[in-house]
């Protein structure tokens, strides 16, 4: 998982705390708020009003993307929400949920409750993510591992989560249903990005 | 915008104490208004449904808008207090464009209820009009007040009072009724294509990313909201939408006005292994809204993704990930999955508005909206991708004649 790793660069590399929501790019702030509202639950938001959020951006290098990151807590989780332009990375601290303390027959059914309590996806059970039995330090599961991130029409259409580090983690694709592939993530939280795409002259059919 | 319930009503000084024997008019009920207008004088924003605006349409302390199907005679209740017995007396209401009200009637002391019919019928031109009516009698002292107006929106049809889309834009409140009018009765016309036209002219492109000149509540560009759904975009029609959502107001706004023919959203694409890329594919967005083009398949080891570009690319050469602004200012090839456009069909005739593409005719068109089809290898997360093959290309001078005959004949038949 390139994003992962490219998230933990970015953490060594070092975040630069924000005091504000302005201090973010007009456009990354309102891409970042559109798809909070999409992905999370009422209430879990990072942007939730009631919500003390610490935020810190990530500006792009050789080996990272933007990122942007919220610290905070919600549903009794404590949350690290780092995005990208393409993707959101939910890491749950284990002091709030730790996993793999669990019995291994309960941790399918911990994830569905995490999941069902962070997400709109209308599929967050166990058996939409595939959960395996065997759920351990390193265990990656999807509920579409057959849909290319890439490709896929919705971004409910596959959620992927994990075990890294002993935390539980979710990995949120902010897809374009309209385009292939990604844009471009070093480009986030430059200022006056806008997409057009390129569009053969006007032309008028006829009536 | 105003509320016009309860505005004091406009015409002759209701305040002025009328003579002995004057004739009073208490009230005007419209009987041929619609009568399912909602959310006159409560601030409901763009949501439905509010309440539905009061009856009788005027009396001395409010006037409430009516609805009215253009091309029909105006009929009216008018509720009366005579002073004394009068009549026979003949009693008149003159209006704009020929709407006139005459009729012979006696009075008894006290309350009477008078229906009318409009002698003209509203003119076929959809409009917001003032029925202004100058009242008077013959045969008595007075009619008081001497004049009343009460604001009628002339539509094509009834408009429509029992949503049927997921977000409610299609039925009818007073405030979504006059934005609608506002943006179509400049046009004067009554073709629904030519209204979709002009409403379409509105959003010149699709906007693809959400704007922060919006605010954040409205859920541009997609507009899924609680807060009347596609309707804020009437707010920010510079920042667009995206096609789902224009054509979500459009229907709105089609239904507000009564207007006929169906408004639905299509996806477009064309697929490298059906017929070479060179038959448009077309789903129903509603329907399937994670339709679109993915195909895959791998080559000597490449896992191959194959995508609709929007700017010429050449076989071979690497790119970085799509819409990549350059130090020039130009933005690298754009790689898609499909075409979004609203498709409008009224009277055997259908016509496709895609995004900055202007008014299609034929869905072969639409895929000229993209420079061509192509096999890519996508390089990593943020790297961009490589062109491995160019199946075929729907625009310049190599694009293939077939096609473009093919597309020739299928709008000369239609034309």
């Amino acid at each position: 998982m390139k994003w992962i790793d490219a998230v933990e660069k970015a953490r060594a590399e070092g975040f630069d705390e924000i005091a504000n929501d302005d201090d973010l790019p007009a456009g990354a702030r309102a891409d970042s708020l559109y798809w909070s509202r999409a992905f999370f639950t009422q209430g879990v938001s990072p942007y939730e009003p009631s919500q003390r959020v610490r935020r810190a951006v990530h500006r792009a290098t050789a080996s990272t993307p933007d990122l942007v990151r919220h610290e905070y807590e919600a549903s009794a989780l404590r949350l690290t929400v780092t995005e990208g332009r393409s993707f959101t990375l939910i890491v749950i601290a284990r002091e709030s949920l730790d996993i793999l303390a669990l019995p291994e027959a309960e941790r399918p059914n911990a994830v569905a409750r995490a999941a069902a309590a962070l997400f709109h996806a209308d599929c967050v059970d166990g058996r939409c993510f595939q959960v395996p039995e065997d759920l351990a330090e390193g265990v990656f599961f999807s509920t579409n591992p057959g849909a290319d991130p890439r490709l896929l029409g919705a971004w409910k259409d596959r959620i992927d989560g994990g075990i890294r580090g002993g935390e539980l983690f979710f990995l949120l694709y902010k897809r374009l249903s309209w385009m292939t592939g990604w844009l471009n993530g070093s480009e986030w939280l430059g200022p006056g990005q806008a997409v057009m795409p390129s569009r053969p002259s006007r032309r008028r059919g006829r009536r | 915008m105003g509320e016009p319930s309860g505005e004091a009503p406009r015409g002759g000084d209701t305040s002025a104490r009328a003579p002995e024997n004057a004739i009073s008019i208490e009230s005007i009920q419209f009987e041929s208004d619609h009568g399912l207008l909602r959310g006159c004088g409560e601030d409901i924003g763009w949501r439905w449904p509010g309440r539905r605006c009061p009856e009788p349409q005027w009396s001395p302390s409010s006037v409430v808008p009516i609805s009215h199907t253009m091309g029909e005679k105006i009929r009216l209740r008018l509720a009366l207090d005579a002073k004394a017995a009068a009549g026979p007396i003949l009693l008149r209401g003159e209006g704009p464009d020929g709407i006139s009200f005459t009729e012979s009637i006696s009075l008894l002391p006290g309350a009477t209820s008078i229906p009318l019919t409009s002698e003209g019928a509203l003119g076929r031109r959809m409009r917001k009009l003032s029925l202004d009516l100058r009242w008077s009698v013959e045969g008595a002292s007075s009619i008081v007040p001497a004049s009343t107006a009460v604001p009628v929106f002339v539509t094509m049809g009834p408009p429509r009072d029992r949503p049927r889309a997921p977000y409610e834009e299609d039925a009818v409140t007073l405030r979504r009724l006059e934005k609608a009018m506002e943006w179509v009765e400049p046009a004067s016309t009554i073709d629904p294509h030519s209204i979709v036209a002009g409403l379409m002219r509105r959003f010149p492109y699709y906007a693809l990313l959400p704007s922060p000149r919006v605010p954040p509540e409205y859920d541009h560009p997609r507009y899924f909201n609680n807060l009347g759904g596609a309707w804020p975009m009437v707010e920010h029609a510079e920042e667009s939408g995206e096609c789902q959502a224009i054509v979500r107001l459009v229907r709105g706004m089609l239904a507000q006005l009564g207007v006929p023919g169906e408004a639905r959203m299509l996806v477009v694409w064309a697929d490298p292994e059906y017929g070479g890329g060179a038959h448009p594919i077309v789903a129903d967005w509603e329907k399937d809204p994670s339709a679109g083009l993915s195909r895959r398949r791998k080559v000597r080891g490449k896992e191959l993704v194959a995508a609709l570009v929007d700017s010429p690319v050449e076989e071979g050469k690497v790119y970085p990930p799509s819409h990549t602004r350059a130090a020039d200012g130009r933005a690298s090839p754009g790689l898609n999955r499909y075409e979004a456009c609203l498709e409008f069909s009224h009277g055997g005739l259908t016509r496709y508005y895609c995004g900055g593409a202007g008014v299609l005719s034929s869905r072969r068109d639409i895929l000229r909206v993209f420079w061509g089809l192509v096999w890519v290898e996508l390089l990593g997360d943020d790297e961009g991708f490589r062109v491995e093959k160019i199946v075929r290309r729907y625009r310049g001078s190599r694009a293939n004649l077939g096609s473009r005959l093919r597309s020739f004949l299928e709008r000369w038949g239609e034309a």
